[in-house]
């Protein structure tokens, strides 16, 4: 009997992580703020692949006027970051921070 | 031991009249049927599952978001149904081959949504929320197949973590020591033991290198074999202390044959020593206090080699023969021949290891390869005899 329920609990434990990624994601197009970020395209010709476009987020990148934190930072490590609306109402990165 | 060789044999044993029939029933029923059938549906169900997997892939962009889910959630909840009404019947097999099934679209399910719906995967929190399913169902319907599953699967997770994302994921750590591990030690089956303390290893020494300092994996596995002391039962001490004496050997040749090539780790670390010095002097109290006289010579592997660095090489050295000479001795006196097989295998990977390390330097390689074929074919020609004499001694013993 107590099988039984330690099943249909797991059973249904999965089926709610499953639902809740689905769910959170709908709701965060539904209650979230949009933004515009603007892109970069690089590396648009290559030998091998011929024409293509890469886009990457101008906000990713860091620079060195707004690095404030030491320089000791270690791969994976979470780093968390402010973002700000330029003139044109994109969003750029305005300044990071890092917890140790 | 397969039973069809039980049976034969035994057969001959009968018309020799060495044994009666009703013995040899007697001894053939001792050596259980393998549930080959078993094994062959768990694998079934790997496949299947990976099948699958590929085939939804392939059309995978083409279907709508939200039947994507349906379809998932759908082909897991059938699995598990099947499964369920398959152990109702005691159909454990096709129960097994179910379940496992259910559980591999639960996990590339989180998997595949997460890609749909851009969630960010850099951590090993997935494969901890499948873990934990995979703990879960076994819990309902202890089959030793879903345990082995999902102990392959927080050691994957966990293995990646640590390895591709470097982050060591301490929760995930939990769930295969307290969570698998306590399993696995009331499942009381030696091979399992195996198969979970080798899995731990391998994740301990993952650890260490990304996190700390190989050399720290020595504290480790010297707090494996350690427990070997404490878990008394066989099923566990065994493995725990199989591994950890298998892994510092390993750990040792790599000593002894990367150290010249400015591989040496500088130790300089006060905290390495006050943890391996109280944990190697309480292994050495404990050898003596078992009377394991040749417990004490196994411990030379978890010895420092590096704190002479002139000589760590020949020190690392001087540590694999004490072990594999210590082994063999301890095989000759217990008449224990699988340690003394283990001591001879252990003693020729120790000559290997030091001709490679001094001939290679000094000799032409043509003359190299000559020589250490010419050892090899001494060292077999001496084994040989050895082991004839061994026939022949254990022979002369029956006769007299």
């Amino acid at each position: 009997m107590i099988r039984r329920r330690v099943f249909l609990i797991a059973v249904a434990l999965q089926i709610v992580v499953l639902l809740f990624m689905v769910t959170s994601s709908y709701a965060l197009d539904r209650f979230g703020k949009v933004i515009t970020i603007q892109t970069e395209a690089y590396d648009t010709e290559d030998v091998f692949y011929g024409d293509y476009v890469h886009l990457s987020y101008l906000a990713e990148t860091v620079r060195s006027e707004n690095w404030f934190a030491t320089d000791d930072v270690r791969s994976n490590q979470q780093i968390y970051v402010l973002f700000t609306p330029d003139e044109q109402g994109s969003i750029i990165l305005r300044q990071h921070l890092i917890v140790k | 031991m397969k039973k069809s060789w039980i049976e034969s044999e035994s057969k001959k044993w009968v018309e020799e009249g060495i044994i009666d029939e009703s013995q040899k029933e007697a001894i053939a029923s001792r050596y259980e049927r393998q549930s080959t059938p078993m094994l062959f549906f768990f694998l079934a169900a790997v496949l299947i599952g990976l099948a699958c997997l590929s085939l939804i892939a392939a059309n995978w962009t083409s279907i709508h978001h939200l039947w994507r889910v349906v379809l998932i959630i759908g082909a897991m909840l059938s699995f598990y149904f099947v499964g369920a009404r398959a152990f109702m019947h005691n159909r454990q097999g096709i129960g097994v081959f179910a379940f496992v099934v259910a559980l591999s679209i639960f996990g590339a399910g989180i998997f595949l949504l997460g890609d749909m719906y851009h969630f960010s995967m850099n951590s090993a929190f997935a494969f901890l929320v499948w873990g934990l399913a995979v703990l879960l169902i076994y819990l309902s319907q202890p089959q030793v197949f879903i345990w082995i599953f999902g102990l392959v699967v927080v050691f994957i997770g966990q293995f990646v973590s640590t390895m591709q994302l470097h982050d060591f994921d301490w929760l995930l750590m939990a769930l295969f020591v307290v969570g698998y591990g306590t399993v696995g030690y009331f499942i009381k089956q030696q091979n399992l033991m195996w198969l979970f303390t080798s899995l731990l290893s391998i994740l301990l020494l993952a650890f260490s290198i990304q996190e700390l300092t190989y050399y720290w994996y020595t504290i480790f596995a010297l707090i494996l074999y350690l427990f070997s002391y404490i878990i008394k039962t066989g099923v566990v001490s065994k493995p725990l202390q199989g591994v950890s004496i298998l892994s510092m050997f390993i750990i040792v040749v790599y000593q002894a044959l990367f150290f010249n090539w400015g591989w040496q780790p500088v130790v300089n670390d006060i905290v390495y020593y006050l943890f391996l010095i109280p944990f190697l002097s309480l292994a050495v109290l404990l050898a003596v206090l078992n009377r394991e006289r040749f417990g004490a010579i196994q411990i030379v592997l978890f010895l420092p080699v590096f704190v002479w660095p002139e000589f760590s090489t020949l020190l690392a050295a001087l540590v694999l023969f004490a072990f594999s000479i210590g082994k063999m001795i301890e095989g000759d006196q217990l008449e224990d021949s699988r340690k003394e097989k283990l001591g001879i295998i252990a003693f020729l990977i120790s000559v290997s290891i030091v001709y490679v390390e001094v001939a290679w330097l000094v000799l032409d390689r043509t003359l190299f390869f000559l020589i250490g074929g010419i050892i090899l074919f001494i060292v077999g020609l001496l084994l040989n005899r050895y082991q004839q004499n061994q026939m022949k001694g254990s022979d002369d013993h029956d006769s007299t």
